[in-house]
């Protein structure tokens, strides 16, 4: 695990912001973090970024503690915060060789890192522009560019998504699954859902600062549920029939029928669905669809920050 | 290599047409302003030399004048500083901060050390180019006499230490505040607590050091500890000496500075009698010094008191202390991790965020 948090507690005053958090981020994993507003998902990163130190536990960010070796983790991780700090007067290649400078890249190095970064993020034909001119797609690729200026192993990316048209947010998408690609760990906090579910290998779920489910997406599923939602279409006369053999079999709920299809919520793991569907065949159904959907991470995040404020 | 931050904050100030106009009009200023006090130094010289009858030539009334002069840019310059070094200071980090760029830069290879040096000598470097365009103005009293090359580099090494502790000190209230009106407002308030307060403790600090028996101040022999960190005061202090020793000893000449030459004359005796007794004293001339503090009453029997070292040389041990404190504390505040204690200073719309 290249990022860890354990038991993590953090106080603003009275308010709890973290509250014993455990967060593990395998090595080349890009990591969704969601969880309402007030979930302790920036405070997380904020702590895991050195900005923010922790009132108890324990984190670890490629082997160095945040708190106490704050140098190192700032040479192997770059971050992105949810907003875009400007400059006024310098334009896309200045700003990105004013923190190329602080990261202490070598003066002779600066041009060329600066230049592959533009290219990288799209952004060659705006070099000279005055960075407050760029649209906020730009601003966020920018942005994006700067937090890999100094070549970081870890990319913490604090809501990068938002505020973004559905053009600039697929490009964006597309950038972060490159950089995955490119074999960097993606810590990366969203509210749209979609949007992790998309890029995110793992994912963890916070709420009232707590982790309350991490891991890969399927993993998260199977532990959160073993219902699937499943859609068969048949011959409309034959709708009734198939409505009767379903609804004796165990494990089907919520059956609703609509002009030649079925729609149930099944319990049951990938096996008990096949023999389903074996005994409608048997019945001498005629199926032409069978689709088994599986919960969408909306639907989990629902479940598992049930009862949040 | 020069410090990150200083050299990009360098080429956007520059790059500004607004900093070029205001350079023009600080120089047209201080022209402008130069000329006026050599009119008023003529004229006054000219009234004074009549009005004593002395008729010491124009030699004298030349030298006269360009110690005027002298004295009255010095004191300009000086209040030019202390209005205009707390402002651009105390936009350093704050403007950081308010721009969403502090996180930035705390996340990066820069220390919090360097940060604060960054804005500091960014603020620092307008500054001085400010005080280097008018050195030529202020060498002008060199070719007119009375002043000397030393008096001259006296002053712009006081003005440059004075101008270092001012931003040291915006520097710091910067770091605190989490508004530009609130850190501009503070530097402000630590100006005034340096030239205004300082002035009133003093009056104070008399009243309560003075004997009452005797009427000598102070009645221990001890300092007017209030008044040592106030800028004019060692900034007249930086010159005073070598003007005491001056061959236009016994001439008299009243000037912006001679209340501060009075204090400094003051601060340097061990024991003088009632503080409110003393000729007039110039920043040009020590006429009467001897007279007036040696044998204040005329009573000629009294033991003359040891003289301390130069106030000048205390003022730059507190502008030493001074700008070291400020410039720890504001590293301190701008330094990451933020602990429990010290929240991350965000500006006030980005907390209610933070604790997201």
């Amino acid at each position: 695990m290249i990022v860890q948090m354990h038991g993590v507690e953090k106080r603003y005053g009275s308010a709890v912001a973290l509250s014993g958090a455990d967060l593990a981020v395998p090595d080349g994993a890009v990591m969704g973090i969601i969880g309402p507003n007030g979930a302790g998902k920036t405070t997380s990163m904020l702590i895991m970024s050195t900005l923010l130190s922790r009132d108890a536990g324990m984190v670890s960010v490629a082997g160095y503690d945040p708190a106490t070796n704050p140098a190192s983790v700032r040479r192997i991780l770059g971050y992105m915060p949810d907003f875009f700090g400007v400059y006024e007067g310098l334009n896309a290649v200045e700003y990105l060789d004013f923190f190329a400078s602080v990261q202490g890249i070598r003066p002779e190095a600066r041009p060329a890192v600066v230049r592959s970064l533009l290219d990288l993020v799209g952004l060659t034909h705006k070099s000279s522009a005055d960075v407050n001119t760029l649209s906020r797609g730009m601003k966020q690729r920018l942005s994006l560019a700067r937090a890999l200026v100094h070549d970081p192993q870890i990319l913490v990316l604090d809501e990068p998504a938002s505020g973004l048209d559905p053009r600039a947010r697929f490009e964006l998408r597309e950038l972060i699954a490159e950089l995955a690609r490119m074999g960097k760990t993606v810590v990366i906090s969203s509210h749209i859902l979609s949007e992790l579910q998309d890029i995110s290998s793992h994912l963890a779920v916070v709420d009232r600062g707590r982790v309350m489910a991490q891991g890969s997406l399927a993993e998260i599923r199977s532990a959160m549920t073993s219902q699937v939602r499943i859609t068969v279409r048949t011959r409309d006369e034959m709708i009734d029939e198939a409505d009767g053999l379903l609804r004796a079999e165990p494990g089907v709920g919520e059956l609703r029928t609509e002009r030649g299809t079925l729609r149930f919520v099944f319990d049951g793991d990938d096996e008990a669905s096949g023999r389903l569907l074996a005994r409608l065949v048997a019945a001498e159904l005629p199926v032409f669809e069978w689709r088994v959907e599986t919960a969408g991470l909306e639907e989990l995040f629902l479940k598992i920050t049930e009862g949040a404020a | 290599m020069i410090n990150p931050l200083a050299s990009r904050e360098l080429l956007t100030r520059f790059r500004n047409t607004r900093s070029s106009w205001f350079v023009s009009v600080w120089l047209l200023s201080a022209a402008g302003i130069g000329y006026l006090t050599y009119l008023a130094a003529r004229e006054t010289a000219r009234s004074f030399f009549q009005f004593q009858g002395v008729g010491g030539g124009v030699a004298l009334a030349s030298a006269a004048m360009g110690g005027f002069m002298f004295e009255a840019l010095a004191f300009l310059l000086l209040t030019g500083i202390l209005f205009i070094v707390p402002a651009i200071a105390a936009l350093g980090i704050v403007s950081e901060r308010e721009r969403l760029t502090l996180q930035l830069l705390q996340v990066s290879q820069l220390g919090p050390v360097q940060i604060v040096m960054g804005k500091l000598v960014s603020a620092l470097a307008y500054m001085l180019l400010l005080i280097a365009a008018v050195a030529p103005i202020m060498a002008v009293p060199l070719f007119i006499g009375g002043v000397t090359l030393r008096e001259v580099l006296s002053v712009l090494g006081m003005l440059i230490a004075i101008t270092i502790m001012v931003g040291a000190i915006g520097t710091w209230t910067s770091a605190r505040a989490r508004s530009v009106r609130g850190a501009v407002g503070a530097a402000y308030v630590w100006v005034f607590v340096l030239v205004v307060v300082t002035g009133l403790a003093s009056i104070g600090e008399v009243f309560l050091g003075q004997d009452e028996r005797s009427g000598f101040f102070p009645a221990d022999g001890r300092e007017i500890y209030t008044l040592l960190p106030n800028p004019y005061l060692a900034l007249v202090s930086a010159v005073e000496e070598p003007l005491s020793s001056s061959d236009l000893q016994g001439s008299f000449f009243f000037g912006p500075s001679t209340p501060f030459a009075v204090v400094n004359e003051l601060l340097v005796r061990r024991q003088v009698g009632d503080p409110f007794m003393f000729m007039d004293q110039g920043f040009v001339a020590e006429p009467f010094a001897g007279d007036a503090f040696d044998d204040p009453f005329g009573q000629g029997a009294r033991e003359l008191p040891q003289r301390r070292g130069p106030v000048w040389v205390r003022s730059l041990l507190i502008y030493t202390i001074v700008t070291a404190l400020a410039l720890w504390r504001a590293s301190v505040l701008v330094s990451a991790p933020a602990s429990g204690s010290r929240r991350l200073r965000l500006p006030r719309k980005e907390s209610a965020d933070a604790a997201a």
